[in-house]
């Protein structure tokens, strides 16, 4: 998988029309600036797509391939691909912030056990407000029926 | 001797060649599978994905009997003294690896998950849960709410999960696991341990949360029970500790809260028309049957030829 990425750590943070550009590549596989353009980045100028395709091909996102006297730019990598890579680095660096490779570890499954519990709160609060709606909604039926 | 030696080289040859070439057609492809069933009702899902996951043995085994086997035994003639050539050897050591390497996958996983269930019910108490097979109340805080065992099936229920969950959430957590029992996944999943080939991880993983989505529907009949099993759901997960589950059995909460999010969210939403097969599929399901019966009645029409055929390509391989 590294051999993925051969940009910098800090290269690798997409700015948003970068990934505003690599989702709508995603979406269509492949595309030149003036098809996205015409599907779903109608409000860029021409210039910006060319320039920001340009960027993500040179931080090895894309691939591209002359077509006339325009590129098809082609993601490299799937959406997975790339968010699995992402958290990579971010745990990488997360670990190497430590000589003792179990502090960061330990902060790790404390963040996600803490993200697990809100998560379930969230989620429980979910159940517990259709569960109301349910009851508001069987007692109104019953009191039309009276 | 020779002849049923070369016999049986041939027939695992073919086996695992046919094996091999589905197997990563299969791993290749189960995504765009997904992809084109996605709007289908969540059981059918299941059903589809473990069918396309065992297809390689499927397919393997059905070329093999239907047309390796009768092609050798009528159509080799049994006085030549042909030597075995290196290739259906190679063939038939792969053959045997494989066979030998899934035989030991599947006895270790069904090894540990005896050994898992044996230390959980160690003290366990029968309860009055009214279901079809025993439900045994465990002491331990783990698991909370597992259908353990393929042939001699049981629910296990930790005294924890029994005392956070109420009567609604329990009951709906236990048909939950009844209907993986009766979908027989613990026994799926032994045959996939038996199985294994590279690659098929995503499909594997893809079929267990289809298999949990679908015990999900089958155990809830109408929006509030769906709404109790959510919040079962949610309670258990705050139980389960960060462990990998053990193989062979269905534990209500296999990982982590994140991806049971997914699955409360879809009983949140819960309409009535999941539990309904969509109307187009009796027509699907004609329409299944009709092509099967041509295909079959095709291949009965031209299988002189297709033996002729099969026995030509064998001869080559022997060679």
């Amino acid at each position: 998988m590294n051999r993925i990425f051969h940009f910098r750590a800090s290269s690798s943070e997409l700015g948003p029309l970068e990934q505003r550009l690599l989702e709508a590549l995603w979406e269509r596989g492949h595309a030149t600036v003036r098809e996205l353009i015409e599907s779903s980045c109608g409000d860029l100028a021409y210039t910006t797509v060319m320039t920001t395709l340009d960027r993500l091909f040179k931080k090895n996102l894309l691939n591209r391939k002359s077509e006339g006297r325009a590129f098809r730019y082609a993601p490299c990598f799937t959406r997975e691909e790339l968010h699995r890579e992402v958290a990579g680095e971010a745990i990488r660096q997360l670990l190497n912030a430590s000589p003792a490779a179990t502090v960061p570890l330990s902060y790790l499954v404390e963040i996600l056990t803490k993200r697990d519990a809100q998560l379930l709160d969230y989620l429980g609060e979910l159940v517990d407000r259709e569960r109301r709606k349910l009851r508001n909604g069987s007692r109104q039926k019953n009191q039309e029926k009276e | 001797m020779m002849f049923a030696l070369r016999g049986i080289a041939v027939c695992i040859s073919v086996f695992v060649m046919v094996y091999c070439a589905t197997s990563i057609a299969v791993s290749l492809s189960w995504r765009h599978l997904i992809f084109g069933i996605r709007q289908r009702p969540v059981r059918q899902v299941a059903d589809l994905l473990f069918v396309w996951r065992i297809f390689p043995l499927l397919s393997a085994a059905a070329v093999t009997a239907a047309f390796t086997i009768p092609s050798f035994l009528l159509l080799e003639p049994r006085s030549i003294h042909e030597p075995l050539g290196a290739v259906p050897i190679a063939l038939g050591f792969c053959g045997a690896a494989f066979v030998l390497f899934g035989a030991v996958k599947a006895t270790t996983a069904l090894r540990r998950a005896r050994r898992a269930i044996s230390s959980w019910t160690k003290d366990a108490l029968p309860t009055n849960a009214g279901a079809k097979v025993p439900v045994l109340r465990i002491c331990g805080k783990v698991p909370p709410i597992t259908a353990a065992g393929i042939v001699r099936s049981r629910v296990l229920l930790s005294s924890a999960a029994e005392s956070v969950l109420t009567a609604n959430e329990l009951r709906t957590a236990l048909n939950h696991e009844l209907a993986h029992l009766r979908r027989r996944d613990n026994l799926k999943k032994l045959l996939l341990q038996f199985t294994s080939f590279p690659g098929m991880q995503g499909l594997e993983s893809a079929w267990l949360e289809a298999t949990e989505m679908a015990a999900d529907d089958a155990a809830v009949a109408s929006a509030p029970e769906a709404l109790d099993l959510a919040a079962a759901l949610i309670k258990v997960s705050r139980l389960a500790p960060l462990e990998d589950p053990v193989e062979l059995t269905a534990a209500l909460i296999r990982t982590r809260a994140g991806s049971v999010r997914a699955r409360v969210e879809r009983l949140i939403a819960w309409k009535d028309q999941q539990r309904v097969l969509s109307t187009s599929s009796s027509s699907r399901l004609t329409f299944g049957l009709t092509t099967t019966l041509a295909t079959i009645a095709a291949v009965a029409m031209s299988y002189m030829h297709l033996l002729i055929g099969v026995h030509m390509a064998t001869e080559w391989l022997v060679r």
